[in-house]
């Protein structure tokens, strides 16, 4: 009786563990905004002189 | 004559990319023939072959690509001193530390070794390398990731968590336990927001070593409570297959005009079709003469990042920046 009942503790225990991860595991937060988004970037070529393959071995 | 290391998901895009853009000829090889011989069946075509091989095959190729799981230090030194240059997808702190070491043997060797050429290290390197244009100078580039690729990355990113965070702050390393600093990043859509934590990347490293100017450097990435919570104890569950969207932003702080400027950068995509592309683009890059030899990471003012930047947006990585609020 006294393993039945500690048992039943460990999984009670357990399943709280469970819920909890479950309920609040999500890394997706819940926000939401009425500003900023996302636009295809576009690069800003410079002035960089290793704009192309160029061999340099 | 291009080989790659690793049959697994990263590898297996490596040589598809490869295919793609006309390389004729790709020597695969991994620890697992099956592997191997499932992406020489799935890849090869009339025009392109894909042949499975022995390792010692790929001593005689002109580049080869490490798409394995970590440690890739030992196999790009056997590989350069055989003459051999290398592109190495590692994205393992110390795995990358001993890759950067290896400057002198590449350059006695006259070839190449380009180190952490996948989404996070590599990618990042090349967002940050284009945002710079947009500054007059910049200081500050902060990195975050959300998803994994094939099961090694999946593991690599479970280890991450366990272990101890790195990041460049005013001139000195900062260390801080994995898992800390909770930040609400961003990403591209369908991601979204996530939450992101500090994590044992070598983004900050590599960062660091092509772009000496950045006073911070930070990587992060996303977590849920019960990753955090079941980091330091073995992977309870196997890793996915393949994981599912991914995304990574890059945030670069600096200044323009006197004032202080924000650009953030980011794509979403599978992990493993970012991080083989970049692979495949640099590959073909070190392949045709691009680089200078030595130890190269993607975004120093050495590598030709234009045409690897170009290269990767022609395979179809949709990158998105962030607008909307005007100030920091």
């Amino acid at each position: 009786m006294k393993l039945f009942r500690r048992i039943l503790l460990v999984l009670s225990v357990a399943s709280a563990i469970v819920g909890i991860l479950r309920v609040g595991g999500s890394s997706k937060a819940k926000v939401t905004t009425k500003q900023g988004g996302w636009r295809t970037y576009t690069p800003t070529r410079g002035s960089s002189p290793t704009n192309n393959y160029t061999s340099a071995k | 004559m291009i080989g790659v290391i690793g049959a697994g998901v990263l590898g297996a895009r490596v040589v598809e990319e490869l295919v793609a853009n006309g390389q004729a000829h790709v020597y695969v090889h991994d620890s697992n023939p099956v592997a191997a011989r499932r992406v020489v069946d799935r890849s090869s075509q009339a025009a392109h072959k894909v042949s499975a091989v022995d390792v010692h095959e790929l001593f005689g190729t002109n580049v080869v690509v490490l798409a394995c799981a970590p440690a890739h230090a030992k196999a790009a030194r056997r590989l350069l001193e055989a003459g051999v240059s290398v592109v190495s997808c590692s994205d393992d702190v110390d795995d990358v530390l001993e890759l950067l070491d290896l400057d002198a043997v590449a350059r006695q060797k006259k070839q190449t070794l380009v180190v952490g050429a996948s989404a996070s290290p590599g990618l990042s390197g090349l967002l940050v390398h284009m945002m710079s244009s947009r500054f007059d100078t910049i200081d500050e580039a902060h990195v975050a990731v959300h998803g994994t690729a094939g099961p090694a990355c999946a593991q690599q990113h479970h280890r991450a968590l366990s272990r101890q965070s790195i990041g460049w702050h005013d001139g000195d390393w900062l260390r801080r336990p994995a898992g800390s600093g909770r930040e609400l990043c961003w990403f591209p859509d369908p991601v979204g927001p996530r939450d992101c934590y500090r994590a044992e990347m070598a983004d900050p490293v590599v960062l660091h070593h092509g772009f000496a100017d950045l006073t911070r450097v930070t990587g992060r990435v996303s977590a849920t409570r019960r990753d955090r919570l079941t980091a330091r104890l073995p992977m309870l569950t196997p890793p996915h297959p393949e994981g599912g969207i991914g995304a990574l932003r890059v945030e670069v702080r600096g200044w323009r005009n006197d004032s202080r400027h924000i650009e953030v950068v980011g794509a979403a995509d599978r992990m493993a079709n970012l991080a083989g592309t970049v692979a495949a683009a640099t590959a073909r890059g070190v392949a045709i003469g691009g680089f200078a030899s030595g130890v190269r990471v993607l975004g120093d003012s050495d590598s030709p990042n234009d045409a690897i930047f170009d290269a990767v947006c022609k395979a179809g990585i949709q990158l998105r920046e962030f607008v909307g609020t005007s100030s920091p």
